[in-house]
């Protein structure tokens, strides 16, 4: 009972966050552009809720504003990326054999990878901006969601009720719909919750490089990036979008995090053979 | 057991191959004279060879003030940015696997919770943030250490923690894990119900049992490493090449972001095959595979 009141909180304030990104433009007190010289760097109050930055713009509005970029960046990458490895992996899953094996390795290899060194180069060559980034992005992070799928059809296929309907006749689309997906969308939705809050970091950090979007567009990496020169004079510019950054991501790994717990006790893991430890094979562990 | 080495080259080799194809493909969006291709007529593959030759060999092409090929003048910076990843990559390690089998035997001690608020508040903070938040009370509040040194020891600080904060934030969590799930196994209670003592059972069943989840982690972390490394480089005025392909970007040197790139993923295929050759040792069912 407990779990699923802290997912409900969780969920109610991951709720809460998006909307706020997504009507941000209605909630905005002022122009996140429009720049005013002799108010630059005025702390929170006289109407400016927390204050201007080095060009005067609202702080406020700008974070907003930043919200939302921030947010369909990440989402967009996120379900990119899952829908795109899922749907590798499940071919590989499926056909198994030689092409199974091919694509795991390549994930394999690719799962490790650095994926902002990529992102960096992409952005460096051919410049900055936010298809680069979810090219560059996407092309490295698929493979976490494909080992996953993979992972789960292999298991899945083995289970009593798909060999019944196979041999009741199912077809290949009415297995994949009605008995695979069912069964890893669970574990698929947990690690993309969980993702959201990796990517999040990730594209803040490459828009501190400012390899994201171009200066005026307001992101919480580059607004931090540009709160860096003035950290000790002014640091309401700095506190406030970091803050506003880390408690976000908190909230949506709470939320990714509480969902597993939620989830987990449910999924079954009845075809899961109980470990045995490498070393303690049948010989048993000798003396010590 | 060869044969798996072999097999495990040819893989990292290939990837070496489809890094570097997949950097050059992407100065198909710049124009022919920065990048050095041949005529509009020569082909892409030759020109994708003629690339890499440049890149490792050298050409006539001035880079930064280098005659020398991109691959080695840009090498000076290596050695600094190869300390500073090796440091990190040591503080994290060594943290990781103590606070993780810490963690794992004191499971739902006080400890144990206080580590895991830690390291859960670890993985939320980007490693920006906090070395932002590094240099401004430990450098400029307090007054306490440097940011920008040259081979002052206390210059390597505040990066390190910087940059490995996170990661061990993320590695305590698998060590943990993996750790639990071999604390869970029946040998363990055989173990100590026979009156030996946890430490021994940590150092000669539970670790060896769980290397294999503990190095396949670590390769995950090696390369959010090296991911972490340019910014940190480019925070902490780092003379290394992550901070160098930084500026690079600005002044679109296309040449230094390809050797970046390049470099990166020699280090990542390196420390792959390290860490696939100690699974391979830990993991006697793999001996076998390999016999076979």
């Amino acid at each position: 009972m407990l779990k699923r009141l802290r997912l409900y909180v969780l969920i109610a304030l991951a709720a809460m966050i998006l909307l706020v990104a997504v009507f941000g433009p209605l909630l905005a007190p002022d122009d996140p552009f429009r720049i005013d010289l002799r108010n630059t760097v005025r702390p929170p109050g006289s109407g400016h809720w927390l204050g201007t930055d080095t060009l005067g713009r609202d702080l406020f509005s700008r974070l907003l504003y930043g919200a939302r970029n921030s947010f369909a960046l990440t989402l967009a990458m996120v379900l990119i990326v899952t829908i795109v490895g899922a749907a590798i992996g499940l071919a590989a899953g499926y056909i198994g054999g030689f092409a199974d094996a091919l694509a795991m390795q390549a994930a394999d290899i690719l799962l490790a990878f650095p994926t902002m060194v990529f992102a960096i180069a992409v952005a460096g060559i051919m410049g900055p901006s936010i298809y680069h980034t979810i090219i560059a992005l996407g092309a490295v992070s698929w493979a976490k969601y494909a080992r996953l799928t993979s992972g789960l059809v292999k298991d899945i296929r083995r289970s009593n009720y798909l060999i019944q309907a196979r041999f009741g006749g199912a077809r290949l689309p009415r297995i994949v719909i009605k008995y695979i997906l069912p069964n890893a969308l669970p574990h698929i939705v947990i690690m993309t919750t969980l993702d959201i809050g990796e990517m999040m970091i990730t594209i803040s950090t490459l828009s501190f490089l400012g390899l994201v979007t171009p200066p005026p567009a307001p992101e919480w990496g580059n607004m931090i990036a540009a709160s860096r020169n003035g950290m000790l004079l002014y640091p309401h510019m700095l506190i406030y979008t970091s803050m506003v950054l880390i408690i976000t991501v908190v909230v949506f790994n709470l939320l990714g995090d509480s969902l597993r717990d939620f989830l987990d006790p449910k999924l079954s893991h009845a075809h899961a053979p109980r470990k045995r430890s490498r070393r303690n094979t049948a010989k048993g562990t000798g003396t010590t | 057991m060869k044969r798996f080495l072999i097999t495990r080259l040819a893989q990292l080799f290939i990837v070496f191959l489809g890094v570097s194809f997949f950097t050059y493909a992407l100065t198909i969006a710049v124009p022919y004279s920065a990048v050095g291709r041949g005529g509009e007529g020569t082909s892409f593959l030759l020109n994708y060879l003629t690339w890499l030759r440049r890149i490792f060999v050298g050409s006539d092409q001035v880079i930064m003030g280098y005659r020398r090929s991109a691959f080695v003048g840009f090498g000076q910076f290596i050695p600094s940015t190869v300390k500073h990843a090796c440091i990190s990559l040591l503080v994290v390690v060594f943290f990781s696997l103590l606070l993780g089998v810490l963690t794992a035997v004191k499971k739902d001690s006080p400890f144990d919770y206080v580590v895991r608020f830690f390291s859960f508040i670890g993985t939320a903070v980007p490693n920006f943030v906090l070395g932002v938040y590094l240099i401004l009370f430990f450098s400029l509040r307090l007054k306490l250490l440097p940011i920008i040194s040259g081979d002052d020891p206390r210059g390597m600080v505040l990066p390190v923690i910087a940059l490995s904060t996170p990661l061990i934030s993320r590695y305590v969590r698998q060590v943990r894990g993996a750790v639990l799930e071999e604390l869970n196994q029946d040998y363990v209670t055989g173990a100590a119900a026979r009156g030996i003592g946890m430490p021994r059972i940590i150092r000669l069943h539970i670790l060896p049992n769980a290397m294999a989840s503990i190095l396949s982690s670590l390769g995950v972390i090696i390369g959010q490493l090296l991911s972490g490394i340019a910014i940190i480089e480019m925070m902490f005025v780092w003379r290394g090449i992550g901070s160098l392909t930084v500026q690079s970007i600005r002044v679109r040197d296309y040449t230094v972001i390809q050797a970046y790139v390049i470099w990166m993923a020699i280090f990542y295929i390196v420390a792959r095959f390290i860490i696939d050759v100690l699974i391979y040792f830990f993991d006697p069912q793999l001996h076998r595979k390999g016999a076979a």
